[in-house]
């Protein structure tokens, strides 16, 4: 029965008749599904779920940038730090949505049109598009339904936020503070003690450089490492010189009629009367020669057809049906347009459906390419057909050799024509021409294979490229020679020594300063360049950070006991030392600290920098809320979701 | 469905499960439409509502914008009459605070606050007011009433912020030992580095690294401590 209804209804009816049963049983089978595989979700947010589909639209996209970024692909470890990264998003995300939904945040119809309305992308000329909103949609999968309910949500946890923003202020004495403290200069002198030039004249002695490396002998291993002999499989060296015959490539050829030939089809229009519970047949009879007659008078027939065409779909179209071969109308409608030449209408044709007035309009002749054309592109394919089986079958019994003749590859390289070849210093992290291929070096390293008494399985490094391998040589993880490490602990040492001969030349200074000298009296004579810093800012870039951080957590100058009688600006410098990450050392003296001062900037930047600064707290107290609604949620993370078992420390 | 029945068989199998769970599904769509337009109604009720406060509040919130006190205190006694139960209210509170804080009227502002600190059904917006009502309080100078309105949140999410206030309020106070371990636990948590602005408050730490050393001991009162610590307001000229 439904096989009969198949064939008569291809065309235009078809696709109304599908809709309409095809709806009921797609809800047939999404409820039957539902129950069998109920435990498609990501994670569970207050009973609520995140579909495992949503989550992994999301982790695939990141997946994607990450690896376009890198160029290569991502370590295991980044790629489940990625899924989690995903998969907090959404959480978060959700957990954001059910507080603004549940304490009765939301946006009316009429403001979501309106925003939607002021989205770019749905624009042309600056006026919002219809069009150009339905065709965005339908580019990204999503529909106009789901997309505005989306929106709606979005909207509604902006008026949170913007709620917390707009209301948000920063209090004068607030901003005077901050700026007292942000825009603060601190005058500086210092001196640094470079390891760099301490350290060339540093010697090291043998004996030094002995003792270092017995009692760090720890630091200096070599991780294990085999010498293998392997044979290779590759897909780009098989078949190469393979020349199918012709029969091969005749039925190659002919595997596929329709795939270098097209048949030739028709574009037709039509306008329908139909008969139908409105109409008897007569009456449609009648109408349709009605029609017809109007057409041989010089009628338009997409007029016409959108008048009295009862096919809706076509009839807005001025009747037009598009192209379409043979067979795809039921069996008179096909006959009248066969019958037709380009340009010729028919008269009323009767169908299941109704009169239809058919005119043939173009006929888009069927096209063929011939054997010639297309032998060569047949060769290739057939070629790497060949090359692909022919891998499968050596790969195959190469596995079956190696295992079957454990102690040595002769037999197989003999067996399968393929060469053996040799490599030295194969380590887990560097495995010579595979790379660094984890199931190689697992199977290389596996004990039977390290003792030279098995070969290795067969190791698939991708679809192009398979090898089996064998251990000659295994050398274990050992302390490294003292010869093979001297010049680095040699390095080591120095700049050690240089670190402390840094420090003590610092401290030595700093002990002078705080028995009454001057900084640069004590630098006349112990040497060193005393390096006038003037007043920093605290993101000043050219003095090092750490000296940058001492400097302004640094005790300020105090003003003279004598309560400033011995003048102005006589406060006793602030001296002292502070170690560098390059392993130097830097004593600083701090001259005088003058607070930012909120006058001295532009009334214009300085409502701008008040504004931004209270946008900034509204932006905390906003990061705060949603931090604490994740930490009171109820999430549950679907336990197959990542690999380790640690699904719960989430 | 099974793909190798015949498309006979198919229909037959429809039609039999239609003849012996007819009965059941009519009642059982009966039913459930009766349900589901009795919770459509409730819900549209609620979405109305929520949807019509909504407008309000846009409207009010151009009000503030432009500083338009009269049209702006108007738009806030409709959100509390009319949509009390609503967040649009507890914002629109918040926003009234910051209008009055910003025409010289902290008084104003603080009984704005106050509001949502008693009655915002949501305990995070009660929890923020609280930040935002001890910062009017410290302009104030009532930094006993601060401390109080900043006692424990809670909330580890909160805390940090808490913590930073409540070094401002010590600060002000002049006691600069409680500030910088109030600052020092503000920076102590893990909480992500968003929820605070966290180079600040490191300056604000360092400040007083050096500072309370050359001191005597904190201060007595607010009066000494603006003497002794280059506060922003006893420098400027």
């Amino acid at each position: 029965m439904f096989e009969k209804i198949r064939e008569k209804l291809k065309g235009w009816v078809a696709v109304g008749v599908l809709v309409l049963i095809g709806v009921p049983l797609a809800l047939t089978f999404v409820s039957s599904d539902f129950s069998v595989t109920g435990s498609s979700f990501a994670a569970r947010v207050n009973g609520e779920d995140i579909p495992n589909v949503d989550f992994q639209r999301v982790y695939q996209n990141r997946l994607v940038a990450e690896q376009q970024a890198l160029k290569s692909d991502l370590p295991p470890e980044a790629e489940e730090q990625l899924k989690r990264q995903a998969l907090d998003g959404l959480v978060l995300n959700r957990v954001i949505t059910q507080y603004v939904r549940d304490a009765g945040f939301r946006v009316s119809g009429a403001q979501v049109i309106e925003h939607l309305r002021s989205i770019p992308v749905f624009q042309v000329g600056g006026e919002f598009s219809k069009a150009a909103y339905d065709a965005t949609l339908a580019t990204q999968g999503i529909s106009p339904a789901a997309f505005e309910q989306e929106q709606q949500a979005l909207l509604a946890v902006r008026q949170l936020q913007d709620g917390l923003v707009e209301s948000s202020f920063f209090t004068p004495a607030e901003f005077r503070r901050l700026i007292a403290l942000d825009q603060e200069r601190r005058d500086v002198a210092y001196v640094i003690f470079d390891p760099r030039e301490l350290g060339a004249g540093i010697e090291v002695a043998d004996a030094d450089v002995q003792s270092y490396y017995s009692a760090n002998a720890s630091q200096f291993q070599s991780v294990e490492s085999a010498t293998i002999e392997y044979i290779e499989v590759a897909l780009a060296d098989l078949a190469k010189s393979y020349v199918p015959d012709e029969v091969a490539l005749r039925e190659a050829y002919e595997a596929d009629p329709t795939r270098f030939r097209s048949a030739e089809e028709r574009r037709a229009r039509h306008i329908l009367i139909a008969v139908d519970a409105s109409r008897s047949d007569a009456e449609a009879k009648a109408l349709a020669e009605e029609v017809s007659a109007k057409l041989a008078n010089g009628g338009d027939f997409a007029a016409l057809a959108s008048q009295y065409s009862t096919d809706s779909g076509s009839a807005s179209r001025g009747g037009d049906l598009g192209f379409a071969g043979q067979g795809s109308y039921v069996e008179p409608f096909e006959k009248a347009l066969f019958a037709l030449k380009p340009g010729e209408t028919s008269a009323p044709v009767k169908t299941e459906f109704g009169y239809h007035i058919i005119r043939f309009d173009e006929l888009r002749p069927g096209t063929e390419r011939t054997f010639e054309e297309v032998r060569g592109q047949l060769v290739d394919e057939l070629r790497k057909q060949k090359a692909q089986d022919e891998f499968y079958a050596l790969a195959e019994r190469l596995d079956d050799l190696a295992l079957e003749n454990p102690t040595s590859l002769e037999l197989a390289a003999k067996d399968t024509g393929l060469k053996i070849a040799r490599y030295e210093g194969f380590t887990r992290t560097n495995g010579g021409p595979f790379g660094s291929d984890a199931n190689l070096s697992n199977a290389v390293f596996a004990p039977g294979v390290l003792d030279g008494s098995e070969n290795t399985p067969l190791i698939e490094l991708d679809d192009t490229r398979a090898v089996v391998a064998r251990v000659v040589d295994y050398k274990k993880p050992g302390p490294r020679p003292l010869s093979e490490v001297r010049g680095e602990i040699v390095e080591r040492l120095r700049a050690l020594r240089a670190t402390a001969e840094a420090k003590s030349r610092g401290e030595a200074i700093l002990f002078r300063v705080q028995a009454g000298e001057g900084l640069s009296s004590v630098l006349a004579t112990t040497g060193g360049r005393l390096t006038e810093a003037g007043p920093l800012t605290r993101r000043t870039p050219t003095v090092p950070p750490e000296l940058l951080a001492a400097v302004f957590r640094a005790p300020k100058p105090a003003a003279p006991a004598d309560g400033g009688a011995s003048g102005p600006g006589v406060a006793r410098p602030v001296t002292q030392g502070v170690s560098l990450g390059n392993g130097g050392y830097a004593v600083f003296e701090l001259r005088s600290v003058v607070p930012g001062e909120p006058q001295r900037i532009p009334q214009e930047q300085r409502d701008q920098r008040q504004a931004a600064l209270a946008q900034r707290v509204a932006v905390g107290e906003t990061e705060a809320l949603a931090a604490q609604l994740r930490e009171s949620a109820d999430v549950v993370v679907a336990p197959d979701l990542f690999k380790a078992n640690d699904a719960e420390a989430l | 469905m099974d793909e190798f029945l015949t498309d006979q068989q198919q229909a037959e199998q429809v039609k039999g499960w239609l003849r012996q769970n007819g009965a059941f599904l009519v009642a059982g769509v009966v039913l459930g439409l009766g349900g589901l337009f009795g919770w459509n109604q409730w819900n549209q009720y609620q979405a109305r509502q929520a949807e019509e406060a909504s407008v309000v509040y846009e409207t009010f919130l151009e009000a503030v914008r432009t500083k338009r006190l009269d049209r702006a205190e108007e738009g806030m006694t409709t959100l509390a009459a009319g949509f009390s139960a609503s967040p649009y209210a507890d914002q629109g509170r918040l926003a009234m605070a910051r209008l009055y804080l910003e025409q010289g009227k902290p008084d104003k502002a603080v009984e704005y606050l106050q509001q949502v600190v008693d009655t915002a059904v949501s305990p995070e917006f009660r929890l923020i007011a609280r930040l935002r009502l001890a910062r009017v309080e410290v302009l104030q100078e009532k930094y006993d009433l601060a401390l109080k309105t900043l006692a424990d949140p809670g909330s580890k999410a909160f805390a940090p912020a808490f913590h930073d206030v409540r070094g401002d309020v010590y600060f002000a106070m002049g006691k600069l030992a409680e500030a910088r371990s109030e600052y020092e636990q503000a920076l102590n948590g893990d909480v992500a580095a968003t929820v605070l602005d966290r180079t600040y408050v490191q300056a604000k730490l360092d400040d007083l690294g050096g500072a309370t050393a050359a001191l005597p001991g904190p201060a007595a009162s607010p009066a000494t401590a603006a003497a002794t610590v280059p506060a922003p307001g006893a420098v400027a000229p």
